[in-house]
């Protein structure tokens, strides 16, 4: 598995550096699993966390369960919600495995769902185009260009 | 008091006048907020005793929150950057001072806030202290926030996180959601200036 997922993210790096897989910027797909809007909130150079948004849709014909990411500039992530409690206060809470059926799509955006990278080794700066392999418990990888920006495309 | 009171509402009327002279729709006071607020002494990211007070004569933007969260935290920060940057622009800068009151004095030293606030080039003050004086303040304003049990990814906070607007005597005016629109509250700011 670890080596699977390593390979793959070789694989889309070597296609994506050969301009194969730039589809269009935030924006990827395996044959069957689409992210799109896929973005990172730029944060300082000092930040120890970063979060990342994107939209995921199951276009296959069967049901996935996305169940974290990672990303090579980080040594930690994890799904998490931002939940608005009954007296107006928000918690981060970890999130487990998101079931998403054949035609189901999944929102991570700002004060809701975002993928938690934590540990970060480098923290890539706005403008910049960085790969995050979302992962799932019965489907590869699936890696896209996760843009830095400061607001929601 | 009442000579100034008298004052205050001929001074109210004529600023009705003005607005109505100039077309534009007549301003509502924004409320002074009794419930909340007060004086605190913090220590700023340069290790110095920060005293709320000393900043009379000018509006603060005020808010908590906590550099290790990523999600809501940076974005509100980056909101109220903006609305300092609006400001700047139109030459209110020396008259409008932001402050980042952390929850996580644990992570967010003074030597740490000093890295981490000046990105958002907006001239923030971070403001740290003792757990018990922190809480202090909070409670001041009414924020609630509780220590998440440490786990693989550290700690978080659970925290309410409405941003405040003081005016020129450090008295709460307004308070919005994180989300809070940007022209908003750069015209609220300018009303109290
Ligand atoms: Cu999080």
């Amino acid at each position: 598995m670890m080596y699977k997922a390593f390979f793959n993210r070789a694989l889309a790096r070597a296609l994506a550096g050969a301009g194969l897989l730039a589809l269009a910027a935030g924006a990827s797909a395996a044959d069957d699993l689409v992210v799109e809007n896929a973005w990172l909130r730029a944060v300082p150079p000092v930040s120890p966390t970063m979060a990342g948004y994107f939209e995921l849709r199951n276009k296959g014909d069967r049901s996935v369960k996305l169940e974290g990411a990672e990303a090579e500039f980080a040594g930690m992530a994890m799904l998490h919600g931002t939940e608005t409690t009954g007296d107006g206060q928000r918690r981060m809470v970890h999130l487990g495995t998101i079931r998403l059926d054949p035609g189901d799509r999944v929102s991570f955006k700002p004060g809701g769902k975002h993928l938690m990278l934590m540990k970060l080794s480098d923290v890539p700066r706005a403008g910049e185009t960085v790969a995050v392999c979302l992962t799932f418990t019965n489907h590869d990888d699936v890696c896209a260009d996760f843009q830095v920006r400061h607001n929601s495309p | 008091m009442p000579f100034y009171r008298v004052l205050a509402g001929r001074l109210g009327l004529l600023t009705l006048f003005l607005a109505l002279a100039a077309c534009a729709e007549p301003r509502q006071e924004l409320p002074v907020n009794t419930r909340l607020g007060g004086d605190f002494t913090l220590t700023d990211h340069r290790g110095e005793a920060f005293r709320l007070a000393d900043q009379e004569g000018r509006v603060v933007l005020m808010f908590f929150g906590y550099t290790h969260c990523p999600d809501i935290c940076p974005a509100t920060l980056a909101r109220v950057s903006q609305v300092y940057r609006n400001l700047r622009e139109a030459g209110d800068a020396g008259r409008v001072q932001p402050l980042f009151i952390t929850f996580d004095p644990a992570r967010d030293t003074p030597a740490h806030l000093a890295e981490y606030l000046p990105w958002f080039k907006a001239d923030v003050i971070g403001l740290t202290g003792s757990e018990a004086d922190i809480r202090a303040v909070a409670e001041q304003y009414g924020v609630v926030f509780l220590k998440s049990d440490p786990q693989d990814g550290g700690y978080d906070f659970t925290h309410s996180d409405y941003v405040y607007l003081l005016d020129q005597q450090g008295r709460v005016r307004k308070l919005y959601p994180s989300d809070f629109n940007i022209d908003e509250v750069t015209d609220d700011v300018q009303s109290l200036l």
